[in-house]
């Protein structure tokens, strides 16, 4: 167990109010608790990948990234008019 | 314990300190266009806290560029995710698909 | 004249060795800062889906999708987009603060600034977006519609703060716009 893992670990934690929002808020607050748990998981990722010293790891949070911003983008395009 | 070490340490002590605050912010503001607020610290300044971290322990190699290049997305994503996000509601409220909470007291 | 037609065709010919040049270029260099090796192999890999990439880049900008010309001076502006964006995390702090712990009723406003649209230049569509991004970047403020009819700006505010430098600075400009119409004697 080192730094990393363990700030990973607690960072977790900020899951459950991204999940709360998800489930008790309106559509578009969902979409906002979504992008937030996107981001937050992006950050567990880089810490995750020095924690296990995986280099491959960080070739994940990079994806994560970008793949935030095109789902985000994706969900408030839809929500615009059609949801 | 090296001055790298608990520099480190404090880095990522600040990251993820700064990460629940928004996620708790997020929670806890009234309604969407409130919440949206607290995604710019998130992306912006914890992701830099976390990636200096990776900086200072593995220096300028392939883990640290990639820690970098991950917050230097987080950081152009924000302000494109807040404005799209925001735009759709005010589109569905303008067109009466969600009614806005505070025009109805 | 098919001296000139042949000069004007050499130069856009040029132009567009160019754009491909600079794409491949800015590629490479993002592939090698994430592969982090001179292995021939790779190196070859990365020059052949960098110019995959540089020839999809170039025929988006020869279709005329994106007109985007930013000026140079506007870099001049990063240094104050830090500076606000450190002093909006703490009037996110304090907003926080007063909604958790003394429990009382935060609630942001929305505000409608001027500012001039402008046409579909390159120019203008580079000030539209960056305005709009650096707007979005400070935590306290984003932007949530740009009307081009009423040549105005709705932004988001959580905290009540005077308005940030890019905002003042395009209200400004649109009020100098509207003196400039109503000295023109515009109808």
């Amino acid at each position: 167990m080192n730094v990393w893992l363990i700030a990973a670990t607690v960072l977790l934690a900020g899951l459950i109010p991204c999940g709360v929002v998800m489930l008790r808020g309106s559509i578009v607050e969902a979409l906002v608790g979504l992008q937030m748990a996107g981001i937050v998981q992006t950050i567990v990722l880089l810490l995750l990948a020095e924690g296990f010293h995986r280099p491959p790891f960080f070739d994940l949070a990079v994806v994560l990234a970008l793949l935030t911003l095109a789902a985000g983008l994706v969900f408030a395009r839809m929500l615009e008019r059609w949801v | 314990m090296s001055v790298s070490s608990v520099a480190v340490a404090v880095l990522i002590g600040i990251g993820v300190v700064i990460e629940l605050a928004c996620c708790i912010g997020v929670l806890v503001m009234d309604d969407a266009y409130d919440k949206l607020h607290y995604l710019g610290p998130a992306a912006i300044v914890g992701p830099l806290f976390i990636a200096a971290a990776v900086v200072v322990a593995e220096a300028l190699s392939q883990a640290g560029i990639k820690a970098l290049l991950t917050a230097v997305l987080l950081i152009v994503a924000s302000p494109v995710l807040s404005h799209a996000t925001a735009r759709a509601l005010y589109i569905r409220q303008r067109d009466h698909i969600e009614l806005d909470p505070r025009s109805q007291s | 004249m098919a001296t000139r037609v042949n000069a004007r065709s050499r130069r856009e010919g040029l132009a567009r060795a160019g754009i491909w040049l600079g794409w491949w270029a800015a590629l490479m260099l993002l592939w090698l800062a994430l592969v982090d090796t001179l292995d021939p192999a790779e190196l070859l890999v990365g020059a052949v889906a960098a110019a995959i990439a540089s020839t999809v880049g170039l025929a988006v900008h020869q279709r005329g999708y994106i007109r985007f010309q930013p000026r140079a001076a506007w870099l001049l502006q990063a240094p104050s987009l830090v500076v606000s964006v450190v002093v909006d995390c703490a009037l996110l702090t304090g907003a926080l603060w007063r909604k958790t712990v003394r429990r009382e009723n935060v609630h942001g406003i929305t505000i409608r600034v001027p500012f001039h649209h402008g046409d579909d230049s390159g120019r203008d569509g580079a000030r539209r977006a960056l305005v709009n991004f650096a707007v979005s970047l400070t935590p306290n403020s984003y932007v949530v519609d740009i009307d081009p009819e009423a040549d105005s700006l709705l932004v988001h505010r959580l905290v009540p703060a005077p308005l940030d430098r890019v905002l003042r600075r395009e209200e400004q400009r649109a009020a100098r716009r509207s003196v400039s119409r109503g000295q023109g004697g515009e109808p």
